[in-house]
């Protein structure tokens, strides 16, 4: 019988790897720091990535990059506008879920359509 | 990619940030030259002040005064992305300096995962572990990162998926199936690697073009359509919009940074040669081990890098004219000190790109001639062959990688737990942005810490004070020498340190001269802890 592990098995073993290692090496803030690459670098990809007509690792890792150049820039214009670099980042990451939630709408309504 | 392989790039990322962050897990102090330290403060002064900033603070802006010719002093350096990027680290964790630093060793390996995407999507997973695992055991970019050039490096994370997502759109475009979404999404790309640092946009450049032409070459025609203008269009507005308020924190730069002669035009003729520079074996920027690429690769290495370009140019896919266009677009990029374009110590930094394209030319070359042979047996046990080979290489490279990284700023080089806490209470008991003299630390980069940490301006022994036009405290250190028991230097402080409160002047040494800086007031002892005293200058 051939064994095929499914993206969520996989996922749950690589974030739980990641975060035994950065806790390991960090203690809690290992944890923070690897909450931080989530949320900072993984948030696009599941709400805006996930609904582009590319491939799923290349979501992945077009996401992940994007971020990591786009992601603070996205804060620094926010804070052009708000005075704190915290709430900045608060606004931005949900700038970001509005943004792929937005998207997502657009594109289940076209699915309907066809 | 199949799912399974998401566990082997979480092993192999894993396996990164163990090793590049060695020199921060046993000791929490910040560690690097000078640039290490102003990259910090960067990071750190948004997070400690919980704002970014289009003028950096005063006691930063200080180190390269008047940088920016148009925008005046103050002015931001480099766009702030790589920067805020570690400020947020600081901020999501709550810690002063270890997120920053791990933050900063991430941002300089993760390039080996964009490569191994770009190698695993054209040429299949034993060349893409190849390439992966050796830029992440890159002795050249460890000794940049230990350094502290960090922005040098992350700046080539974005190169294997500016190539992939160009390959993506230009083959569409000739199949007649265009997916102008990679055109997008190579735009992105281009305008992230332009916020983290210009010389990698230069490069990009140089190879796009390349490629381009190759491409137009081959199939005879541009990548150039009617519908294709608009798209066009659009997405250099969008470049445009995303990057122009940067142009001038770029084209404001001094000090050398663009511009040269046109020299050692001989220097052609070598993928990278150093040995008939006028200045070696001084050639500044970098020591001659940055260049010794047997350590960085291993003993003929260049033998697999040319099987690879010879399997290239016998295939001639379009991967593989991909694969030649990256590499005569770093050869251009790694010359341009000959044109007189950059001078060389930009240049030469550039260089840490090669890790990538060599290793992935050397993953190519011999797993790709492998699946050429026909027989199974002879294909099987040369490919068992070369997997060991590589194993033992990469064996090899990882011990000299960790032992170079653990052993990094060990000692008195480094900040001391004295030295922070001094810091720290000068950061919460002076005024933001004083000038301070210091004296007594052994390395500048120390020094450099203590202003960061401290959100001061520091003056070292050799700057020309007047330039600095006050003095507001002084630091004496006679903690470096008293652990390393120099008792000459303990002497040598104890002498001058009388002198300045005697005499109410400082007396140094600039280009081997002695002089003396009248401080125009009486010192006045404030702190006196762990082996350091900070006087105020009453004026």
């Amino acid at each position: 019988m051939k064994y095929e592990i499914n993206y969520k098995t996989v996922f749950v073993i690589c974030l739980t790897l990641a975060t035994i290692v950065f806790i390991w090496l960090f203690g809690l803030m290992g944890f923070l720091i690897l909450l931080g690459l989530c949320l900072f670098y993984g948030i696009a990809n599941i709400f805006i990535f996930n609904q582009l007509p590319l491939e799923p690792d290349e979501k992945f890792f077009f996401g992940f990059f994007i971020s990591f150049a786009l992601f603070p820039m996205l804060v620094w214009y926010v804070n052009r506008l708000i005075p704190s670099l915290r709430i900045s980042t608060v606004i931005a990451l949900i700038l970001i879920v509005v943004v792929g939630l937005i998207m997502k709408r657009k594109k289940k309504k076209e699915d309907d359509e066809k | 990619m199949k799912h399974e392989e998401y566990i082997l790039l979480t092993l192999l990322f894993l396996l990164g940030l163990f090793i590049w962050t060695l020199p921060i897990q046993d000791n929490p102090m910040p560690f690097g030259e000078g640039d290490s330290a102003w990259h910090f403060a960067n990071s750190d002064a948004m997070a400690q002040y919980d704002t970014t900033f289009w003028r950096i603070p005063e006691y930063i802006g200080m180190w390269y005064y008047d940088f920016n010719k148009i925008l005046g002093p103050n002015a931001l350096e480099y766009p702030p992305t790589w920067h805020l990027n570690g400020a947020l680290f600081q901020i999501i964790s709550g810690q002063r300096v270890v997120p920053i630093f791990v933050y900063m060793a991430i941002s300089c390996f993760i390039g080996a995962f964009s490569l191994y995407f770009f190698v695993r999507k054209l040429y299949g997973i034993e060349a893409a572990t190849l390439a992966a695992a050796g830029v992440i055991l890159s002795y050249k970019s460890i000794m940049v990162y230990l350094w502290g050039q960090r922005p040098s490096i992350a700046v080539f994370i974005f190169t294997p998926l500016i190539l992939y997502s160009f390959y993506k759109f230009v083959t569409s475009f000739y199949e007649n199936k265009t997916k102008v979404i990679y055109l997008y999404i190579l735009s992105l790309l281009i305008v992230g690697q332009f916020l983290i640092h210009v010389m990698g946009s230069i490069q990009t450049f140089l190879i796009i073009l390349l490629c381009t032409i190759i491409f137009a070459i081959k199939y005879k025609k541009l990548p150039l359509s009617k519908t294709l203008i608009k798209h066009y269009l659009i997405n250099i507005i969008l470049i445009i919009v995303l990057t122009a308020p940067f142009y001038v924190v770029y084209i404001g730069g001094s000090v050398g940074a663009i511009g040269g002669e046109i020299s050692h035009v001989e220097r052609l003729l070598y993928w990278f040669d150093i040995k008939h520079l006028d200045e070696y074996p001084n050639i500044g920027g970098a020591p001659l081990i940055f260049y010794d690429n047997q350590k960085n690769y291993f003993l003929g290495y260049f033998i697999f890098v040319i099987i690879g370009v010879i399997y290239l140019l016998f295939k001639r896919e379009d991967k593989d004219l991909l694969m030649l266009g990256w590499l005569a677009g770093t050869y251009l990029s790694i010359h341009m000190d000959v044109f007189g374009l950059f001078p060389f110590h930009r240049v030469s930094r550039l260089l840490i790109s090669e890790t990538a394209l060599f290793y992935a030319l050397m993953g190519i070359g011999v797993f790709s001639f492998i699946k050429l042979i026909k027989s199974d047996s002879i294909r099987m046990i040369l490919k068992g062959t070369a997997i060991a080979f590589f194993i033992m290489v990469l064996f090899i490279n990882f011990g000299l990688a960790k032992d170079t990284l653990r052993d990094a700023y060990d000692g008195p080089i480094r900040l001391t737990e004295n030295q922070y806490k001094t810091a720290e209470w000068i950061e919460k008991n002076v005024p933001h942005n004083s000038h301070i003299y210091y004296i007594g630390q052994l390395t500048y980069p120390k020094q450099r810490f203590m202003y960061v940490l401290s959100k001061s301006f520091g003056i070292y022994q050799q700057d020309p004070i007047e330039e600095y036009h006050h003095i507001d405290y002084v630091l004496i250190d006679y903690s470096d020498f008293a652990m390393v028991g120099n008792t000459n230097g303990i002497q040598f402080l104890n002498v001058w340190e009388q002198y300045m409160v005697r005499e109410q002047k400082i007396r140094y040494y600039l280009k081997g001269e002695q002089k003396f800086y009248d401080l125009g007031g009486e010192p006045n002892l404030i702190y006196k802890e762990n082996g350091v005293n900070l006087y105020k200058i009453l004026k």
